[in-house]
């Protein structure tokens, strides 16, 4: 909340900065005297900037930088949401089937606020989201793209920042079955291990839709 | 202490007041105007802003008051999307640029959130935040003196301290990604940040987790090679702390610059991490050899033209 309220301040600081320096300039102004209000508005700037950077608080759009900053244990844990055909098998679904989410943003929201809500929001939302991936796998079915990440820009469009594999750019390995719910698990497991040949993988379920029997 | 005040004072006159190239402002002008385009352009905040109201109640108030967002109206979001667009398209053609910065770095500031405002409040990593930033320190700037639609209308094209500090101050922004990275990690880590271990259990994770994984033979590779990973951990955390140096060593710029470009395709095959702001890197060219070179040719091609006839 604090930190809300500080970089709005700040952005406003900086956007009021800025339009203080564009407003009209009065006759005669001297270049010193110009060189000193952008000097004022510098000095601010490097002060929000260097804050936020140095204090590693983000305070968007002034932003701290973390990149890679942690030290990787040899046991990590990510999310995976799986879909659950009419069979009861389980299929992985495309990154671009959440379009206009992104799947990273879709892990992070189920890992930081999906667990706490109620039972009949987390099923609203999983019937959501299962009705999502099912219409992405019918498009994928008929052999077309999935998401619209290249609606405008074609295969120039930014891609996201975690890259993810379009495992359903080939229509044949597309499932063939209806989905009809949805798992949320957290896996585990050792890089060490993994590196070395063997493919153990803990997996924890977290949600389940329908709830089982 | 006046001789202080004096000495100091000097130095930040030398440094954010010395002749600039309108050139090299307004190269910076379009960079940051066609990148923000690509980025715009290739995501859907007004989809996101229709998502079901479920998926926005972690959303605060708070977090909806400091972006201006008001969930549930992705027409008015897909109109102020079209808005953002057509104010970039007038920055980087250099129309009316006072305003279309202006209006393309508010909208910027409210639009990009939507990327991730449902879980968190800082969209960092996605593209846009160099940009919003740069576009309100263009919007004060006469970044449109040249290489714009109006540039004929302008008289000013001489060196002049007023091309020179809002392009410091771009490039400045774009130095602290780098400066940041490296100060993170050392603030939140450590020097035992610099080790062969941490750099090979990255480049494990990204290259083992299947649903990241595009490439993988790279990344592997260099997992393999403690040695190597130790260098490349040494190199990345240097390059880091030491790359501001181009704000004040023009030559260093020939070095980092490449450097920099050359670590993000690396971080980009090894660890499929795609860092958008890299075509950001060109704020740092000196772009005043453009129309030499530009005129030389046409000169060469004209008299190659005249000597066939």
């Amino acid at each position: 909340m604090v930190t809300d309220v500080v970089a709005l301040l700040c952005f406003a600081g900086f956007v009021i900065g800025a339009l203080l320096l564009c407003g009209r300039r009065p006759p005669g102004l001297a270049t010193w005297q110009r060189k000193t209000r952008v000097s004022l508005f510098l000095v601010y700037t490097l002060g929000a900037s260097f804050g936020a950077g140095l204090a590693q608080h983000d305070i968007w759009p002034f932003v701290a930088w973390p990149l890679v900053a942690a030290r990787l244990p040899a046991t990590v844990t990510e999310p995976r949401v799986v879909a659950i055909d009419a069979r009861g098998a389980e299929h992985d679904i495309d990154y671009r089937a959440w379009w206009p989410l992104s799947f990273d943003e879709l892990t992070g929201w189920m890992n930081q606020d999906f667990t706490g809500l109620p039972q009949a929001t987390q099923d609203r939302v999983a019937r959501w989201l299962v009705a999502k991936a099912d219409s992405a796998r019918i498009v994928a079915r008929r052999g077309e793209a999935v998401g619209h990440y290249g609606r405008f820009l074609g295969p120039f469009a930014a891609p996201l920042f975690l890259l993810h594999p379009k495992i359903w750019s080939d229509s044949t390995r597309v499932p063939s079955e209806q989905f009809v719910g949805l798992r949320f698990y957290q896996e585990s497991w050792n890089l060490e291990t993994h590196a070395a040949g063997s493919s153990a993988v803990r997996r924890r379920l977290v949600y389940q839709f329908p709830a089982a029997p | 202490m006046r001789l202080h005040r004096h000495i100091i004072w000097e130095w930040w006159d030398r440094f954010w007041f010395a002749p600039g190239s309108p050139r090299n402002l307004a190269a910076t002008r379009i960079v940051i105007a066609v990148h923000a385009l690509w980025i715009v352009l290739s995501r859907d905040y007004a989809g996101i802003s229709g998502l079901p109201a479920d998926l926005w109640s972690g959303v605060t108030a708070l977090d909806r008051v400091r972006y201006a967002i008001v969930p549930g109206h992705p027409m008015v979001e897909r109109a102020l999307t079209v808005v953002a667009v057509v104010a970039l398209l007038a920055v980087a053609c250099g129309y009316a640029t006072r305003i279309s910065c202006f209006v393309a770095a508010l909208l910027l500031y409210h639009l990009a959130p939507f990327e991730t405002i449902l879980w968190t409040t800082s969209p960092y990593e996605r593209g846009l935040e160099i940009a919003t930033l740069s576009l309100v320190v263009l919007s004060v700037a006469p970044c449109a003196d040249v290489w714009s639609v109006t540039a004929r209308y302008q008289r000013q094209q001489d060196a002049s301290w007023e091309y020179n500090w809002p392009l410091l101050l771009i490039q400045l922004f774009v130095a602290q990604i780098y400066v940041f990275s490296g100060w993170s990690k050392l603030f939140r880590v450590g020097w035992s940040w610099v080790s062969a271990e941490n750099l090979r259990h990255w480049l494990l994770l990204f290259n083992q987790e299947d649903q990241i994984a595009v490439y993988r033979g790279f990344g592997t590779w260099l997992a393999g090679h403690p040695a190597l990973c130790l260098l490349i951990a040494i190199g990345s955390l240097t390059l880091d702390l030491t790359f501001i140096v181009v704000l004040v060593w023009k030559r260093a710029r020939k070095i980092y610059v490449p450097l920099a470009a050359a670590f993000h395709v690396g971080i980009f095959f090894s660890m499929n991490i795609a860092f958008l702001n890299l075509p950001q890197l060109l704020v740092f060219l000196d772009w005043d050899w453009l129309p030499a070179f530009l005129s030389k040719g046409l000169r060469h091609g004209a008299s190659r033209t005249s000597a066939e006839r």
